[in-house]
Formats: structure tokens, C-alpha cells, sequence
């Protein structure tokens, strides 16, 4: 319901600076994440918001209206945790009703809310067990009904599904998100892992030291990744450094270093004849070709190895000039085997490009 | 340097854990990977040969010396965890001398092999860094030292990597696979990650409550589950009851060819499909022989990353296909509706 803004906003510990300058837009009814390395400063988000911590410096706006100067529990704010933090002498009726009875509601209130919450959460008929008698998802129901029933309008959720099995996880994704969708509240999530943030939610912020990389949507975060440490943290891909040695029309051409060209088609307004460039490609979108068919954007090399992981294969290959790329296939696509000489094809749609950045390639997808 | 044997192990219930009559030899330098659900068996496994759960029925040998009743200590063991298990306020060099200092060695020859492995586990210059402020990928790294300082011949890994994010996961992996492969030290990984166990194991034990229910290298564990829980535990997977009519499987209206070589029996009741085998196509022209081809609509699908997967519905029948995102599939969410043609290799179809 709410839209959050924060403005400016820094948080610093002494000489660290957990979040710096961080200015996003959480619009009303919005299901976000905030994906990015520890200590990235996703969680310090998500504490600021709260209440439990205040900024260092800039505001954050509810629906317009600064709240620095809320408590935790003036804000309509529910917080969700990896913990649960349930009362373990508490039924799980018990443990829903409970914030609403430190909030003085009449009895007829309370019942009301719990039961309607336990029912949004499906747990209508386990409302009589204790919660050492009930799975761990349901323990991170009750504490999701229990700060739905205390009013909550925006909800916070910090790793909710991180003690929770992988069957499960996925199944208890799709619930929490239809019930902020149902209900219509606002909800940031924080997670490390990838794939629960691409299916959870409506855009995702990937956060490094503090700062936002990128606010977008996860097809967008996967497609048009807009900073290289963006394209490395979200799926899987190669880099390679090049000069732009050429600009037409549509394509701009670069030699990467040893002497391969590739031509790169998308995102290229700001770069010229001269610049030195860092190119990007996924590892799912090239093309292992035995022959090479064309000269459209291939590079060549030997397999150093073919690894056989399952569902998928990794085919690591060492290009002529030196350095080497990984290329991710199905498992039934054709082996290759050591020594093997293959052809790379990347279509210039595919090719991500990036001005070098000023620090270094290896500092730029410095995870830690 | 260390082979380890299984003999017939079984645990006592009471110990909250129950191997039965495990089967296993480690050959010496091998690394192995164990992988099951959390309790059926992988920890379990691990605790048993280091000593930390007592033995109720069999026998373990370390090149054929029964170790069953020697203490944890004297077993020349490692023990890396998830946690880590530093002493947070020491340093890293104070943390690999630490067991070498309680055992009264010579703690100057001491030195000089704990700044050698180090070096070797890429800690140069962090000797004096106080352990809680490495990161945890070089915390996992200090934790890997001191067990080679100390002088183990065999490394327990139970879920080493789980604290760390993904990408600095998948450096450790390959890191300390080359070094324990370098030292020709045996390794014991338990993980709950399919592809870890893949890319690092020699050979992969696959336990369901408390049975060892495979235990080969990883190609054929994959290839060739030998129980329906080994098939669709290491990969998602479609899972269905069907019969067996005219040499087909019956699943619902539709008919699925298999190789009846492979099967030969006619009793299957259960057929596991797993999810990446399945091809979606938009024209059945691309179809290869010998695959099983249907027409479906698409009714979910979901993000995953590197990964896209789509439910099909064939004739009231949901097929999860699990795919690489294709750069064709700018906007996969706008495939929901679309009809498509669902299709897997005939060798892919798995009975039980």
C-alpha cells in the first residue's frame, strides 16, 4: 500500500560505510529484492527502514512523509526473519494473537484478526498445535499471519525461506508473494540466493559495498545487465578485454587482445573507435561449432574440459591468444573432448560491453 | 594416503541416527562425495569415521587397522565445517599452531610448515589477520590449513561451502579440491548440492534413510539411478505412476516409448522423467529420432537465473521442463499459453 522512498540515505559505523548515497523508489503494492554479497549492505536497508537503526544522513520518505523520527512500532512495519521467532509455549493461535493483545484489542478483534490471517496463511487448521509439532514452513507461516494481524502494510522479509528445505522454499515463494499480491502490501525481501529473488519478485536491486549496481526487473537484470560486477553476480559469464576499432552503423567492432574481433550490436551509443572496452557474454548463449561455418563473431580455441555436472555440462575452453572462457550446455549436446579445436559463436545480440573499468576487471567482479 | 573401509556399520537408534549396514571402501586419496537428505545419512556417515558417533554393529578400517574404538583424536582426521570453527580472537598463524601447541610439539619446525600451507591455501600476508576479519571464504581456507598442519591423512568436509555466496563458493570448490588432490589426502565432502558433488567427487554416495542406496562414479549415478529416490533426488524431476501396455509406458491418455532393453521387465509402476531431458520445440521438424514428442500448452513459467522452467500441460498430464535461458526468450513470461511441442529422448525415460 505505502510507497518508500529513501533519499541520500548513508549509514555509516565509525569509518564504514554500510550503505552509501542510496536513493530507490519502492513503489505502492511493489514485491522487491535486494540481492548482493554479505555485507553489501542489503540488510542495513531493510534495519533503516524498520526503525531499528537510523541513517547517517539523507531521509526516508512513507508515502511523502519522513520517518526518522518513528519508532519501530509507530512505522506498520512487519518484519519477517530466517529465525522464525516464535514462542515455542505458544499455539500457534497463541503466537499470532499475542502482539495483538500487547496492543490492547478486544477479544472479538483478535479473534477476528487471527483467524482471518491464519486462513490467508493456511494454517486454519493447525491453529491448536504447538510449534514444536509443526514443519518449519509452518513456523515461518505463523510469524507471516502474525505480522499481517498486527496491520503491517509494508513487509520486510530477511532471508525468510533460508531454514526451510528447497522443495518447500519454492512452493512457500509462490504463497508469500500471492498473499502480498492479494492483499496489496508492499514487501522488500532480502536473499543471497539468485533464483528465489528472479521468482519472487517485481524487480530486483543488486547491491556491492553499499551501493545500488542496479534496480531492475529480473529479465532486465539478466538481459541488459548495466554494470559488469551486475552481469557476474546474476547467472554466469565470460570476460574479455578488447579496444573498439571500428563503429558502423548498428555494430561496433572491437579486437580483443590477442586478435580476435567480435561485434557487439546492443547498448553501444557511448562507445568509439579507441575506447578500451570490456566485452561480456553468458555462458549459455554461445554456440560450441565443430566447423567454422561463418566468420560472424567467433572466436576459436582447444577444450581444456568437458565436465559432465548433471543437468548441465561446462565445456572450458582455452582461446589462442591465452585466455580461457566457459561455455554451459544440456547435457545431451555434444561432448568435446581435451584438445579438441572448437569455435565459439557469440551473436552480436548476445555480447554484453562495458568501458574498462577504472579500478581493474578483477576489482570490478571482486565479490568479496 | 589413507584408504578407509565400511564394514557392515550400523548406528543405534538411540543415537538419533540410523546407518544400517553400511558398505563402503574409500580408496586412498579418492574424494568422495556423500548427498541425501538432511538426517538420512551424509552427516551421519561423516561423524561415524571420525569417531563422533558411536558404532552399535560393524567394523571401520583405515588401511586395514580397525579404528572403531579409537578416540577422535588419534584418528589423523580433519574436520572442516560450515561454521568454520576458528578461534575468532587468534590469528591465522596462531590458529594453525594452536593443536601443535597443546600437543607440546616443536612448534618452531611447526611454524615453518604452517606458514609453507599458508602459502598454499593463498593466506600470503594474512599470517598476523585476526581470523574474525578475514572474509568467510578465507575463514573456510584457515580452516582447511590447520587440519593439514595438524597432520591429518583424511578430510571430513560436511558442508563446507553453505555459508558462503555462490560465486566465492565455486572458487573454494575447486581451491581445495587441488589441494587435497595435490597432498594426496582422502576426502569425505557431504553436500546437499547435485553439482557440487559432481564437479568435485570421484565417486558419489547417495543415501536415503540411513541405506546407501548408491555409490559409483558420478556419470553413473546419473546416468544409471539404480532406485527411483537416487533418480529424482539428484536432478528435478518429473515423477509419475504409470503401467506398462504393448512395450509403452501408459501415463494418463498419453504414450511414451522407452528402451525396453534397458527394461525389460513389464511390472514398472513408477517412471522418473527428469526435467532438464525435456526439449521444448516450435516446430517438430527439430524433433531427433528416437525421442518421444508431444503437443502441450504452457501453462507456468519461472525465472531461475541461468535456468528458465516451464510447465506444459499434455493432455491433463504437467510436464516441469528445466532449460538454459536461450537468448530467444527475451520475454520468457509471455510464453504462458503458448502451444508448443514437449520432447525427450526415449533413453531418458526411467522405470521402476
Amino acid at each position: 500500500m505505502p510507497k518508500i522512498e529513501f533519499l541520500n540515505v548513508t549509514k555509516r559505523y565509525g569509518n564504514i560505510v554500510a550503505v552509501k548515497n542510496l536513493n530507490i523508489t519502492i513503489n505502492d503494492g511493489e514485491y522487491l529484492s535486494l540481492l548482493g554479497p554479505s555485507g553489501c549492505g542489503k540488510t542495513t536497508t531493510l534495519r533503516m527502514l524498520s526503525g531499528l537503526i537510523l541513517p547517517t544522513e539523507g531521509k526516508i520518505l512513507w508515502d511523502g512523509q519522513p520517518i526518522q523520527d518513528l519508532q519501530p512500532d509507530e512505522r506498520d512495519i512487519g518484519y519477517v526473519f530466517q529465525q522464525f521467532a516464535i514462542f515455542p509455549h505458544m499455539n500457534l493461535w497463541e503466537n499470532v494473537a499475542y502482539p495483538l493483545e500487547v496492543k490492547g484489542l478486544s477479544q472479538d478483534e483478535i479473534e477476528k484478526n487471527v483467524e482471518k490471517y491464519l486462513k490467508i496463511v493456511g494454517l486454519e487448521n493447525k491453529a491448536h498445535l504447538f510449534p514444536k509439532d509443526v514443519a518449519a514452513a509452518d513456523l515461518q507461516r505463523t510469524g507471516v499471519a502474525r505480522v499481517l494481524a498486527r496491520g503491517a502494510k509494508v513487509l520486510l522479509l530477511d532471508e525468510p525461506f533460508g531454514a526451510l528445505d528447497f522443495k518447500i522454499r519454492e512452493q512457500f515463494q509462490d504463497e508469500l508473494r500471492g498473499i502480498v499480491k492479494e492483499l496489496g502490501l508492499t514487501a522488500i525481501h532480502v536473499t543471497h540466493d539468485q533464483s528465489e529473488g528472479m521468482a519472487i519478485s517485481d524487480r530486483i536491486g543488486i547491491m556491492k559495498k553499499g551501493k545500488m549496481i542496479q534496480l531492475s526487473t529480473p529479465t532486465d537484470l539478466l538481459f541488459n545487465p548495466r554494470q559488469i560486477f551486475a552481469a557476474h553476480f546474476i547467472g554466469e559469464a565470460n570476460f574479455l578485454e578488447g579496444i573498439v576499432v571500428d563503429k558502423l552503423d548498428d555494430q561496433i567492432v572491437v579486437e580483443l587482445i590477442g586478435g580476435d574481433t567480435l561485434s557487439v550490436s546492443r547498448n553501444i551509443a557511448s562507445f568509439f573507435p579507441g575506447d578500451r572496452v570490456v566485452l561480456g557474454f553468458r555462458k549459455g548463449f554461445a554456440k560450441v561449432l565443430n566447423e567454422r561455418i561463418s566468420d560472424n563473431n567467433i572466436i576459436s580455441g582447444k577444450v581444456i574440459s568437458d565436465r559432465y555436472l548433471g543437468e548441465k555440462r561446462r565445456i572450458n575452453v582455452k582461446l589462442e591468444y591465452g585466455r580461457s572462457v566457459e561455455i554451459m550446455v544440456l547435457p545431451h549436446e555434444q561432448r568435446h573432448s581435451e584438445g579438441e579445436t572448437v569455435n565459439i559463436q557469440i551473436l552480436p545480440e548476445n555480447m554484453l560491453i562495458y568501458h574498462y573499468p577504472k579500478d581493474g576487471l578483477e576489482k570490478a567482479l571482486e565479490v568479496t | 594416503m589413507t584408504k578407509i573401509t565400511l564394514k557392515n556399520i550400523s548406528t543405534s537408534h538411540k543415537s538419533g541416527s540410523k546407518l544400517d549396514n553400511i558398505d563402503m571402501v574409500i580408496e586412498t586419496g579418492e574424494y568422495i562425495a556423500v548427498l541425501g537428505p538432511t538426517g538420512a545419512g551424509p552427516s551421519e556417515i561423516l561423524k561415524v569415521i571420525a569417531g563422533l558417533l558411536p558404532v552399535a554393529s560393524g567394523q571401520l578400517l583405515f588401511d586395514e587397522i580397525d579404528v572403531s574404538d579409537f578416540p577422535p583424536e588419534d584418528r589423523g582426521i580433519g574436520m572442516i565445517f560450515e561454521q568454520f570453527q576458528l578461534f575468532p580472537h587468534l590469528s591465522v598463524l596462531d590458529n594453525l599452531l594452536y593443536g601443535p601447541r597443546m600437543r607440546r610439539e616443536d612448534i618452531d619446525k611447526k611454524i615453518e610448515v604452517a606458514k609453507e600451507i599458508i602459502s598454499m591455501v593463498r593466506l600470503d600476508g594474512r599470517e598476523d589477520a585476526i581470523s574474525r576479519e578475514l572474509s568467510g571464504g578465507m575463514q573456510q581456507r584457515v580452516g582447511v590449513a590447520r587440519a593439514i598442519v595438524a597432520g591429518a591423512k583424511i578430510l571430513l568436509l560436511d558442508q563446507p561451502y553453505r555459508a558462503l555466496d555462490a560465486k566465492i563458493r565455486a572458487e573454494m570448490r575447486v581451491e581445495i579440491k587441488n589441494i587435497v588432490k595435490g597432498l594426496g589426502l582422502t576426502a569425505i565432502h557431504s553436500t546437499h548440492e547435485t553439482e557440487e558433488a559432481m564437479m568435485l567427487a570421484d565417486r558419489i554416495a547417495i543415501f536415503n534413510n540411513g541405506v546407501l542406496e548408491q555409490y559409483d562414479t558420478p556419470e553413473k549415478v546419473f546416468d544409471e539411478p539404480r532406485t527411483e529416490f537416487v533418480a529424482s533426488f539428484l536432478a528435478e524431476s518429473n515423477v509419475w505412476d504409470i503401467t506398462i501396455d504393448n512395450n509403452q509406458v501408459k501415463l494418463g491418455e498419453i504414450n511414451i516409448k522407452y528402451n525396453s532393453n534397458k527394461y525389460p521387465d513389464k511390472s514398472y509402476n513408477r517412471m522418473v522423467l527428469k526435467q532438464h531431458a525435456i526439449d521444448l520445440f516450435f516446430n517438430a521438424d527439430n524433433i531427433p529420432n528416437n525421442w518421444n514428442s508431444f503437443n502441450g500448452k504452457i501453462t507456468k513459467v519461472r525465472l531461475l537465473g541461468e535456468f528458465i522452467r516451464v510447465t506444459v500441460d499434455v493432455n491433463g498430464i504437467e510436464f516441469i521442463v528445466r532449460d538454459l535461458l536461450n537468448p530467444d526468450l527475451r520475454d520468457p513470461l509471455h510464453l504462458i499459453d503458448e502451444e508448443i511441442i514437449l520432447g525427450f529422448p526415449v533413453n531418458e525415460v526411467n522405470l521402476f
